[in-house]
């Protein structure tokens, strides 16, 4: 699914990010507000869905090499944040839809999750 | 985890003396230039309470007894405050359950030695004499780490910000031709600025990718670990060093940093427990997954800790062909 698709499904307003990084293809996506679970857990190329607005996810998606940030429940980060995501070319969009219907979306259209906790080797 | 495994050693807490990084902040240090100078003493004849009262207060582990002339004679510990009080024997006196071999070591003393001398007694403390075999000190691991930290501050705050750029870019040169050379490459961190925290794990990652000799894997593996381990400075330090040791095979990242320190290892490297404020947990952070994040993608975890004085975190992770 491209990431523009993804923003008209969710009806979500892009923060940063151009013609060219909308035309992303996501496959896989994490929903969380833990930063350290997504250090954790994720893999590189995958979509995150937080309701964090801090710089830090911004930092956090840049060391995991994640493609694109999801702001649910309508929290618009500050300019700090914003700011930040321009200059580590990191797709930064906005939703009014709480984190769960959010993700619940994008599964029922095939995106799955970055988890593998099936074959969890630890 | 792929391949390789965290490596915990909990009752290791000492100093890696072999390591060329220690070799090189302790050279020429002796222990006057490290150790306590006001040492708070007691003698045979006083009671043992009073020295479970002044080490309650002063919260100190150990205090050497003296004789009329200021030679060492003993040393009590908590070990011996416990034996102490097992005997249910109030008035007490120290002379009677104080540990008497003492191990003593000269001012003069190189402090690589004494190091080494931590690592094979286990004692947390050596008292300091001098060539009479007068008490004249104290020395602990943890004066040891604080002096190491003084140094690296001091190392740090010598270079103005563009020096440190102009650093930087010879490096990325470094990595770009010369592929025998181990390239070092220090940050400062600022405890308790949450705004800058990652930004030192974003600059080596930055440096690390340009010279592409490392596969995404391995740079992703590099900065989770050196991410974790940077927050954690901000988090709970007062001020911290990371330095990065940088070959083609691997990296090995050592944070040390100036803080509460860890008092329990074992305890803080199991995902969920943690010490951090709210103001931390807003961020994301502080939920008790740094440590067992570090230990889940380094291939090598050291863990050096004296409460009260800082932390010494080193992680080390291999760049293996055809992993990924």
């Amino acid at each position: 699914m491209k990431l523009k698709e993804i923003a008209e499904l969710l009806n979500a307003e892009v923060l940063v990010g151009d013609e060219k990084a909308l035309e992303l293809e996501i496959t896989i996506a994490c929903g969380s507000d833990l930063m350290s679970d997504v250090l954790a857990y994720t893999k590189e190329k995958t979509l995150l869905l937080t309701g964090l607005t801090q710089p830090q996810v911004i930092r956090t998606a840049e060391v995991m090499d994640l493609n694109a940030v999801i702001f649910v429940r309508g929290k618009r980060p500050e300019q700090v944040t914003i700011q930040l995501a321009k200059e580590k070319n990191i797709p930064l969009l906005m939703t009014q839809l709480p984190l769960f219907e959010a993700c619940g979306l994008l599964y029922s259209k095939g995106v799955r999750g970055c988890y593998d906790w099936r074959n969890r080797k630890d | 985890m792929i391949g390789g495994t965290g490596r915990i050693d909990n009752r290791e807490r000492f100093f890696q003396v072999e390591s060329p990084f220690v070799q090189k902040l302790a050279s020429d240090l002796k222990a006057k230039d490290v150790m306590t100078y006001n040492v708070i003493t007691l003698a045979v004849d006083q009671k043992v309470k009073q020295a479970k009262e002044i080490m309650r207060l002063k919260k100190i582990s150990g205090l050497p007894i003296i004789d009329e002339k200021n030679r060492v004679v003993g040393i009590i510990s908590i070990d011996d405050i416990i034996r102490w009080l097992e005997e249910q024997d109030p008035e007490g006196e120290i002379g009677r359950y104080m540990t008497r071999n003492v191990v003593t070591v000269r001012e003069d003393q190189l402090i690589i030695e004494i190091l080494k001398m931590f690592k094979r007694y286990k004692y947390g403390r050596f008292p300091v004499v001098n060539n009479e075999n007068v008490l004249t000190g104290i020395i602990t691991p943890g004066d040891v780490l604080i002096k190491f930290l003084h140094i690296l501050e001091e190392h740090m705050s010598s270079r103005s910000p563009e020096l440190v750029r102009k650093k930087v870019k010879g490096f990325e040169k470094d990595l770009k031709f010369d592929n025998r050379k181990l390239v070092k490459l220090s940050f400062e961190i600022e405890g308790g600025d949450l705004s800058q925290a990652g930004e030192a794990s974003s600059q080596l990652k930055s440096i690390l990718a340009k010279s592409g000799r490392y596969s995404d894997d391995f740079l992703r593996k590099v900065a989770i670990v050196s991410y974790e381990a940077e927050v954690n400075v901000v988090i709970h330090a007062y001020r911290g060093v990371m330095t990065a040791f940088i070959s083609p095979d691997f990296v090995k990242i050592v944070v040390a940093d100036e803080g509460p320190g860890i008092v329990d290892i074992e305890l803080a490297l199991q995902p969920g427990w943690s010490t951090a404020s709210e103001q931390v947990r807003e961020l994301g952070f502080g939920a008790g997954m740094g440590l067992y994040n570090m230990k889940r993608w380094a291939d090598d975890l050291m863990i050096e800790s004296v409460p009260g004085k800082g932390t010494i975190i080193t992680a080390i992770i291999y760049n293996r062909k055809g992993e990924g």
